[in-house]
């Protein structure tokens, strides 16, 4: 009984165990600080330390108090990659030295995302002509490169096998084969230039961890003394890096609990593969299958029961026996028709949930999803939600930090604090960052306050606010609004001066930390009460502090390098902004100009307001675990239901650890794949879902084409829909 | 469904294999096309999981022969499904959306419209101008006046973007990357030193053709863009690269019918070429002597009557057309045998007509017998402005004494149905209150009307202060016929917006004052109009900060119900994200004035034909068109201007239209195509003379202008009247050699 597996559907109880065992273990007396909990995400932390705070609780309580170093501990709730960083930091000096770094007794720098990316870029920058037949923005081979070299370290292969793995499963033109050993000699310089200027990169640090760490005596010593229990929730969404950590404790460690969701694996771009799990699971003493109780015989009609039939469906693409069940509704229009436009689908939708609030169900109970939730629904869903009084809480995938309205206004906030880069905001860049920052403030009276600013400064471009007191302006913007102006004005007056005295101005991140702080997060500005917009400047804050970090590694300015070494590493010298030293506009051109494109892991799962209706793309819904009593899938058509990440140069199949090196990658795996992806994603969604689905579709989507799915196909065979 | 006896045929005899259809204009193409899939269906030859793929070469053709299948389904008592129509662009689409991997695109590629397309090209070509500037200026003589120099450079730059965009197209027809053509360059002058006899010099106009090329498809490349033609190549790559993939489609579709082969390029030949390889079922519906498109698309004839002429063909005709009048079907046929038999270029003869497809009228018993009446008339004017003036006028007293009964004036060129179009602005502005003509000559009035919208709405939202664009917005939205119903006439509305305080009107706070001046009171309608209105476009400026494409899709979602209008406004939507994605700096106002270009006809967007944006000839209207964007539409009477010897030739060695006067002569563009067509296929022999390559390119497009001349002349129902000028570009005229002998007229 001591180290068990626990599989079972989303909604069976699963985690609930965990906490419970975890409040068993410190109940009995275990050291807190013995057990370590693993968690595929941060968000998940919140319930195993709530059962954690109860366990004290009842310590309090109790009139016998229990050995203080137990009080005094906690348990280790740490993420997947987290603990792994964690450890590769701890360890770093003393692997270091033979992970082949040049200098291995400096401080290793870790770079984000956006740093690896620009390093990459330079380093990339000799081979771009060896991709002919191939089409993408040239981020987006970037962003290929950053992931093979992540799927190398998680799954555990050489770089060097990067090519070959991804030739032999290839079929088609030479020419691609030329593209994947260009793949895999960039790959490879990066990897150099990162030891050479001990800079780690996601990548690296796993292998660190995987080909360093893992094999060290000393290290599985102090795992051995350090973690005697073992919790892990949702093992299928690890990659094999994490489950060969899992196989270590589980050798050493005296219990565990590890679950695996199923369906599941929806981290598959980020390297989880589920099939690798079976390794942690053989190691477990037991496997136990929790049971279902909504899918037993005489068990009500349920999502659940109709995410099974449906999974089945899809699998199976046989024709079935129609299916009838009470816990689906088809949406139609007003007049019982099916819906041909995009825009009546959405209005069929809002019209429906209007309904489901009027009569009791709270909003947060119900979740609208589609595969990808493009800024016209959110836009669309939220308008027609308005006439039924009720808000949209969009929980978006990540998105390159560009594209998000409220960093553009940043941006531009921070060009007028600094008056010495010499790019000023034109009227209508204003306006947005207006809008954007003052609460409630709409376009209307934003422009009016932006003519009254360039009327003022007399140029089209503004390289400064003024303050304005205009008597009509303030009749006319309103009292609230003028105020707002001012004291935003106030404060960027105010920094501009202090800018001025000193030589070198304060760091980007720091300009902006503080205006978010003492600005933008009082009252009456736009992240007062906006915790999404906040997360967003956290990630933008953090992104230009890391950039500035790396690059103020005086060996990496290019003006530093000798200039052999550039050639070596493809670095010529860039008429961009390192030159002039000034790595806050650095930062700003990069990030403008889109080379920071990166694509991020999901943020954290926000919790939803309970007065707001959740719109979320499929994946993420699933990714953060959400649970709904009603869910609308809109867009039901949609071939993007089955769709994966495509990309050329890199494979989460044929670079995983399940993959037999040599075999080919046909187009029936496609297939196989597809199908059972929208499976797992269908009975991922159902299974998170108590009361009823909702299925919506316009023949035309939004483009105005029509599609045909698998997901429509399969409902078609249940005749679902027509 | 009424079904000629020849239509009959095709639909019940055919049950699989290849089969060539050649058909004649007005004969049915598409009804047959349509009920040969409803019997397909009909007679179980489609699996459950597989469909009758359907392929035209149009949008609007898409929900034209859907909307048949749907009938004739219905008819026979068969469920609405198991087929699919695509144009061949949606098509290659969906194969490569299938698998991007495989075709080398990441999943999120964009297709380049030709809007974006146009301006990359240009771009392409400016920066090409300006890294060889010098080259660049010694191709001008010397000795030119001020004047004459300016006018030089100017007509040099816009044939070097031609230059540009002709090499592009063939060579991605021919499947050369940039490298290869470069090779190809290269190769020969290699093999020229070497072999000094048998040399063809390389002509400077491919090298810069290729170097445009070049830097064209670096643009589009780092931008992750494909432009049309990529995205066919792209699909042909996907399914060579893995033939279980294509046998997959092909199981998927174990039919293929294509509508319009004729225009079929040899990418386009390719895809549908490997997509039926599994099966073999494969049947082309054409008229090779309508092919009119191949100096555009690089098309040609040739391809779809070499699919013809193949062993393993079947072929079918649709001969019957009740479309024209008697009379005109017989100037049609003569046009074809005169060609045929008596062209004074053999080789003319032999390619440009085939007598193989003569109009038949139809039987009594037909379900559409021809018109009775006709009326056919070649007139000659003085002069050009003579010519422009007498149409105009005539055109115009027909809708006006016939309203009920549809015109077209055909023009050759834009420019020429430009004339036209200000000799009849003119003559309206004398009829106030009414329409008397629609210009389609650049942009069809649907995008056109769409981009208008558009462009207001969006200027409103990048200057919501300014009252003015607001009651501009208003007056577009009534004239397109969408939005809050309102009278574009009232003008106490206009009055009453431009008073009012924006910031009151649209976005009232909670004590606020009303926003019109105190003292006017609203009727009823008026401010259910004007509330209507500010609740629509408040909307839209709290959408304002989205990016723009999402911006536009969210405007098009409220005013928009036609699938062609949304399709029209997405495009639109795509292809002004690029222009904020090459120019990041751009604000709404530059996308307001990027689709005023498009509004008012400043900016090509689609080069199609007119039926491509679902344009259908109004009653009472003249439509003022091209005659290549005249193609697949019929009018009671046709004006046919311009059918002289400058726009029709006969003569390959006398001077034609395209030569550059600053280039002593030369064509540069054609000359550029044409070695470059040498060079890559072996067409033409190596040793053969440049001199040859230029009178082979000249011959063939004194073919390609008898075909859109056939197809002028079958536009007409009922009445074809045919003009020219005796004096034209400061020389002596006459009217076309083919038009004179098939009407044996004498001057």
């Amino acid at each position: 009984m001591s180290k068990r597996y626990l599989v079972g559907h989303p909604g069976t109880g699963k985690t609930t165990l965990l906490t419970d065992r975890l409040t068993e273990l410190v109940n009995s007396g275990v050291r807190p600080d013995r057990i370590l909990v693993l968690i595929p995400q941060e968000s998940h932390a919140r319930r195993f330390r709530a059962a954690f705070g109860r366990t004290r609780e009842t310590v309090h309580a109790s009139a016998e108090p229990k050995p203080r170093r137990a009080r005094a501990s906690a348990p280790e709730i740490h993420t997947f990659f987290g603990l792994a960083q964690r450890h590769v930091s701890l360890f770093f000096p003393r692997i270091a030295p033979r992970a082949g770094f040049a200098n291995p007794r400096r401080e290793p720098v870790w770079m984000n995302v956006e740093a690896a990316q620009y390093f990459l870029d330079r380093v990339a920058a000799p081979y771009v002509g060896d991709f002919e037949d191939l089409r993408m923005p040239h981020t987006r081979l970037l962003v290929q490169i950053l992931d093979d070299l992540n799927r190398a370290a998680t799954t555990g292969f050489a770089l060097e096998e990067l090519a070959d793995r991804l030739m032999s499963a290839w079929h088609g033109a030479e020419s691609r084969r030329h593209a994947y050993r260009a793949v895999q000699e960039i790959a490879l310089a990066f990897r150099r230039f990162c030891l050479q200027h001990t800079l780690v990169d996601f990548s690296l640090g796993m292998e660190l961890f995987r080909a360093h760490l893992l094999k060290a005596g000393f290290y599985r010593e102090y795992v051995a003394a350090r973690y005697r229990h073992v919790l892990a929730d949702n093992v299928e969404e690890a990659a094999p890096v994490i489950h060969d950590f899992l196989c270590l404790l589980l050798e050493t460690s005296d219990s565990a609990m590890i679950v695996e969701d199923d369906p599941g694996g929806f981290r598959i771009n980020l390297g989880a593969e589920p099939q690798s799990a079976r390794a942690v699971r053989e190691a477990c003493d037991w496997v136990e299958y929790v049971t279902d109780p909504r899918l037993l015989t005489d068990a009500p009609d349920s999502p659940s029961r109709f995410g099974q039939m449906l999974m089945q469906a899809i699998m199976e693409r046989e024709g079935r026996a129609p299916l009838r069940s009470s816990a689906v509704e088809v949406l139609r229009s007003a007049d019982g028709s099916p819906m041909r436009y995009w825009a009546t689908m959405v209005q069929a939708a809002a019209e429906r949930i209007g309904a489901l609030i009027r009569s009791g169900v709270p909003a947060g109970e119900i979740a609208v999803v589609a595969p990808v939730v493009e800024d016209v629904l959110r836009f669309e869903l939220e308008e027609r939600l308005k006439d039924h009084s009720v808000g949209v809480y969009a929980v978006r995938p990540s998105r390159p930090l560009h594209d998000h309205p409220l960093v553009r206004a940043l941006v531009t906030f921070a060009r007028l604090a600094h008056l010495r880069w010499g790019q000023p905001a034109s009227p209508q860049e204003l306006t947005r960052a207006l809008t954007l920052t003052i609460s409630e403030l709409d376009v209307v009276r934003a422009q009016i306050i932006a003519d009254a600013v360039r009327r003022s400064t007399g140029s089209a471009g503004i390289s400064t606010l003024p303050p304005l007191d205009d008597a009509v302006l303030w009749s006319r913007v309103g009292p609230q609004f003028c105020e707002r102006y001012a004291a935003l004005q106030g404060w960027l007056a105010q920094t501009a001066e202090l800018e001025g005295h000193r030589a070198q101005g304060a760091p980007l991140d720091v300009f902006w930390q503080r205006f978010v702080g003492e600005v933008l997060s009082r009252p009456g500005f736009a992240l007062h009460e906006d915790p999404d917009g906040a997360l967003v400047c956290d990630k933008l804050i953090a992104s230009a502090r890391a950039f500035r970090e790396v690059l103020e590694q005086s060996d990496l300015l290019p003006s530093a390098l000798p200039t052999a070494e550039l050639a070596v590493l493809g670095l010529g010298p860039r008429p961009d902004a390192t030159e002039t030293m000034d790595v806050g506009l650095a930062y700003i051109t990069a990030l403008t100009q889109n080379v920071l494109a990166a694509e991020y892991a999901p943020e954290r799962s926000p919790e939803v307001p309970p007065d707001r209706v959740l719109l979320v793309p499929a994946y993420t819904y699933l990714t953060g675990d959400y649970r709904s009593r009603h869910q609308f899938w809109l867009d039901v058509n949609a071939t993007s239901w089955h769709e994966r990440f495509y990309q050329p140069l890199t494979h989460p199949y044929v670079l995983s650890r399940g993959w037999r090196p040599g075999t080919r990658w046909t187009d029936d795996d496609e297939q196989r794949v597809g199908r059972e992806l929208l499976a797992r994603v269908v009975g991922g969604l159902a299974f998170r879902c108590s009361d009823r689905i909702y299925l919506a579709a316009g023949e035309l989507n939004v483009a105005g084409q029509e599609e045909s799915g698998m997901l429509a196909q399969a409902l078609r065979r249940l005749e679902i829909i027509g | 469904m009424n079904l000629r006896p020849q239509q009959l045929d095709i639909v019940t005899m055919y049950t699989g294999g290849k089969l060539a259809v050649s058909a004649v204009p007005g004969s049915g193409k598409t009804q047959t096309l349509a009920a040969l899939a409803a019997h397909l269906l009909a007679r179980g030859l489609v699996g459950p999981e597989s469909e009758v793929l359907v392929v035209t070469f149009t949008n609007s053709a898409v929900d034209n022969v859907k909307a048949r299948i749907r009938l004739a389904l219905r008819d026979l008592g068969l469920r609405d499904s198991g087929f699919r129509v695509f144009t061949l662009h949606s098509l290659a689409n969906a194969i490569v959306r299938e698998r991007p991997d495989l075709a080398g695109v990441t999943y999120d590629y964009r297709i380049d419209d030709e809007l974006s397309n146009s301006r990359a090209m240009a771009e392409a070509a400016r920066w090409f101008i300006q890294q060889e500037r010098d080259y660049w200026l010694s191709f001008l003589p010397s000795g030119l006046t001020q004047q004459q120099r300016y006018q030089a450079e100017s007509q040099w730059a816009d044939d070097t973007a031609r230059i540009g965009a002709e090499v592009t197209k063939l060579a991605k027809h021919l499947r050369q990357t940039p490298a290869d053509v470069k090779a190809l360059i290269a190769g020969d002058s290699a093999s020229a030193d070497s072999a000094p006899g048998h040399r063809l010099p390389v002509s400077p106009f491919l090298r810069i053709g290729a170097a445009i090329y070049e830097r064209y498809d670096q643009v589009l490349r780092a931008g992750g863009r494909l432009d049309f033609d990529d995205l066919i190549w792209a699909a042909i790559r996907a399914l060579n690269n893995d033939d279980d993939f294509r046998r997959r489609l092909g199981r998927r579709w174990p039919f293929i019918l294509e509508d319009e082969a004729q225009d079929s390029t040899p990418l386009q030949e390719e895809v549908l070429s490997l997509l039926s390889r599994e099966h073999g079922n494969w049947v082309r519906v054409g008229d090779p002597n309508q092919a009119i498109m191949t100096t555009f698309t690089a098309s040609d004839v040739r391809f779809f009557r070499e699919f013809k002429r193949r062993p393993d063909v079947k072929v079918m005709p649709l001969t019957v057309s009740g479309r024209c009048a008697p009379e005109i079907i017989a100037l049609a046929n003569r046009l074809v045998r005169w060609t045929t038999g008596a062209h004074p270029e053999p080789a003319v003869r032999a390619e440009a007509l085939s007598a193989d497809e003569l109009i038949q009228p139809t039987l009594p018993d037909d379900p559409q017998r021809n018109p009775s009446t006709a009326r056919i008339r070649l007139q000659a004017f003085d002069n050009e402005d003579a010519e422009v003036q007498k149409v105009a006028q005539s055109a115009a007293r027909f809708v006006l004494d016939q309203p009920d009964r549809t015109c077209a004036i055909l023009a050759p060129t834009n420019y020429f149905g430009q004339r036209i179009v200000q000799a009849l602005e003119a003559i309206q502005a004398r009829h106030p209150g009414m329409v008397l003509y629609q210009d389609q000559l650049r942009n069809a009035q649907p995008v056109r009307d769409v981009a208008r919208v558009l462009a207001q709405a969006v200027r409103f939202c990048s200057q919501p202060t300014n009252m003015n664009a607001l009651v501009d917005l208003r007056t577009a939205m009534i004239e397109a016929g969408v939005g809050p119903h309102g009278d574009v006439r009232n003008n106490r509305v206009k009055a009453l917006l431009r008073s009012a305080r924006p910031e009151r009107l649209l976005f009232p706070l909670a004590d606020s004052e009303s926003p019109l001046p105190v003292g006017l009171e609203l009727r009823e309608r008026e401010e259910r109009e004007l509330y209507t209105l500010a609740a629509l476009v408040a909307r839209w400026l709290r959408a304002s900060v989205l990016p723009v494409d999402q911006l536009i899709l969210a405007i098009a979602q409220h005013l928009f119900a036609r699938d062609a209008d949304l399709a029209i406004a997405h495009s639109l939507a795509s292809s002004l994200r690029r222009y904020m994605s090459i120019h990041p700096d751009a604000h709404l106002a530059d996308v307001a004035r990027e689709l005023d270009e498009i509004a008012n006809n400043r900016q090509r967007y689609l080069s199609g034909s007119l039926i491509e944006a679902g344009f259908q000839p109004s009653k009472g209207q003249i439509t003022v068109t091209t005659m290549h964007k005249a193609k697949g539409l019929e009018w009671d009477r046709v004006y046919l201007t311009s059918v002289d010897e400058i726009e029709f030739p006969h003569d390959a060695s006398a001077g034609f239209r395209g030569q550059a006067w600053y280039l002593d002569g030369h064509d540069p563009a054609l000359e550029a195509r044409v070695q470059l067509e040498a060079l890559a296929g072996g067409l033409v022999r190596r040793e053969q003379a440049e001199a040859d390559l230029l009178h082979q390119a000249r011959l063939e497009y004194i073919a390609e202008r008898l075909r859109l001349l056939y197809v002028g002349v079958t536009r007409a129902r009922s009445d074809l009247l045919i003009s020219f000028s005796r004096r034209r570009m400061e020389r002596d005229n006459s009217a076309a050699l083919a038009i004179r002998e098939t009407l044996q007229w004498t001057a």
